[in-house]
C-alpha cells in the first residue's frame, strides 16, 4: 500500500514538473526510478525503445511500465493516475479563462525560464543514457577497447547519421536492432 | 443527463481511444490527429482554439498529448469530458504496456531479442537527441535561453542536482526575470 501512495506521488511530482515533450521527462523519471531501488538504468533505456514502437504518449507508457514492474496493475493505475492528474487538475482551472492565461506575462515569463530548463534535462537524459550504454562499468582502459565498444560505435555512427538524414523513429530503432542481431550472431559463431 | 450530453461523451471517448491506440511517438503526432477529429470531422471547437489550446498545453505542466486530450474534452462537455477525453487516451496504451510490462522477462528470455536490444540501446541515445534537436531549433534563442541552459545542463548533468528543484527554480528565474524588466520599465 505504502509503494503504491508513493508510486502515485512520485508520478504526480513527475507529471507537475514535465513541460514539453516525453523526452523532457526521461532524465526525471531515471532519476526518481532508480533513487528507489525500483528499476535499473538500463531497464528504462530498453523501455524508452519499447514505448516509442507502441502507440501512445511516451509518458503514460513510461508510468504504466514502471508502475507495473513495481506493483503490478494496481501499481500501473496509481502511476498513470498519477502522471495524468496535474494536467487534469491545472487544464480544469485554466480552461475558462485560457485566454488570459496564454496572454499573461508572467506565465510566458515562467515558460522564458522552464524551456530551455526542459531541454537542457534532455541533453542531460542523453548523457546519462549515454554514460550507461558505453561506460557500463565506469571509465577505464578495460571498458573501452572492448569489442563490444567497437560495435557500440559502428552503431552510434549509423544511427547519427540517420538522425541526420532526418529518418523516422522508427526506422532508426530498425536499424539499431539490426545491428544488435547481426553483432550478437557474429559473437556466437566466432566467439 | 440529457441523450445529446451523452452521446458527446460517447463520442468524445471514442474519438480519443482511437487517439491514443493509434499514434505512436506522442505529442506532435498527436495533435495533428486531434486537430483532424475535434476540428474537422466532429467539430467540437474551432481551428483557432485549437491552436491556443496547444499553445496552453505547451505551457501547462504535464505531457503535451495528455494536457491536449483535456483541454479538447473540456471544451466540447466541460468537466467530465476533460475526464473522459483523458481516459480514452490513456486507457489503449495502458493495456498494451500492461502486456508488454507483463511479458517482459520472457521477451528476455530470448537470445535473439537480447542482441536487438544491445543495438537499440544505441539507437535510443539517438531518438533523444533527435527530439534535442527538435526542441532546440523550435524555440527562440536569447542570451537568458543559452545562460538558463548551461545553467540547467551543468546542474543536472555535471553536479548531480535534482531534476525537480532544477525546474522549479528555472520557472522562478523566468517569472524573477519578467519582475526585473518590468521594474526597469519603471524608472
Amino acid at each position: 500500500m505504502i509503494q503504491i501512495l508513493s508510486l502515485l506521488w512520485i508520478f504526480f511530482k513527475i507529471g507537475a514538473c514535465t513541460f514539453g515533450g516525453g523526452y523532457a521527462m526521461v532524465e526525471l523519471v531515471a532519476e526518481q526510478v532508480t533513487s528507489h531501488g525500483w528499476m535499473e538504468m538500463q531497464e528504462i533505456i530498453d523501455f524508452i525503445a519499447i514505448s516509442e514502437s507502441t502507440p501512445g504518449p511516451i509518458a503514460i507508457n513510461m508510468a504504466t511500465y514502471v508502475g507495473f514492474n513495481v506493483a503490478g496493475i494496481p501499481g500501473a493505475v496509481a502511476a498513470t493516475t498519477g502522471v495524468v492528474l496535474p494536467s487534469l487538475i491545472v487544464i480544469m482551472i485554466i480552461a475558462r479563462f485560457y485566454k488570459k492565461f496564454i496572454a499573461n506575462r508572467y506565465v510566458a515569463g515562467a515558460m522564458r525560464g522552464l524551456r530551455p530548463a526542459a531541454i537542457a534535462l534532455i541533453s542531460a537524459a542523453m548523457v546519462s543514457v549515454g554514460t550507461e550504454v558505453f561506460l557500463p562499468f565506469g571509465f577505464s582502459v578495460q571498458s573501452i577497447l572492448t569489442f563490444d565498444m567497437l560495435f557500440s560505435v559502428i552503431t552510434l555512427g549509423l544511427c547519427l547519421f540517420l538522425v541526420y538524414k532526418k529518418a523516422k523513429p522508427h526506422f532508426i530503432l530498425l536499424a539499431s536492432a539490426a545491428c544488435g542481431l547481426l553483432w550478437g550472431s557474429i559473437q556466437n559463431l566466432f566467439m | 443527463m440529457s441523450k445529446k450530453k451523452l452521446s458527446t461523451y460517447g463520442e468524445l471517448f471514442w474519438s480519443f481511444f482511437k487517439i491514443g491506440a493509434l499514434t505512436f511517438g506522442g505529442g506532435a503526432a498527436m495533435i495533428s490527429f486531434m486537430s483532424a477529429e475535434a476540428v474537422d470531422k466532429k467539430k467540437w471547437i474551432t481551428d483557432e482554439e485549437m491552436l491556443d489550446i496547444v499553445t496552453v498545453a505547451e505551457s501547462t505542466p504535464g505531457p503535451i498529448a495528455v494536457n491536449t486530450a483535456t483541454f479538447v474534452g473540456y471544451r466540447a462537455a466541460g468537466s467530465l469530458g476533460s475526464v473522459i477525453a483523458t481516459l480514452g487516451t490513456v486507457i489503449p496504451p495502458f493495456i498494451i504496456m500492461t502486456f508488454i510490462a507483463a511479458f517482459f522477462d520472457f521477451f528476455k528470455s530470448i537470445e535473439a531479442i537480447n542482441y536487438m536490444f544491445m543495438g537499440v540501446r544505441v539507437g535510443v541515445i539517438a531518438l533523444i537527441l533527435k527530439a534535442f534537436l527538435k526542441m532546440f531549433s523550435s524555440c527562440k534563442k536569447d542570451a537568458f535561453f543559452y545562460i538558463m541552459f548551461v545553467l540547467a545542463f551543468c546542474a543536472v548533468a555535471v553536479f548531480g542536482a535534482g531534476t525537480i528543484p532544477v525546474i522549479i527554480s528555472a520557472g522562478l528565474i523566468g517569472v524573477g526575470s519578467v519582475l526585473v524588466s518590468l521594474r526597469r520599465d519603471k524608472k
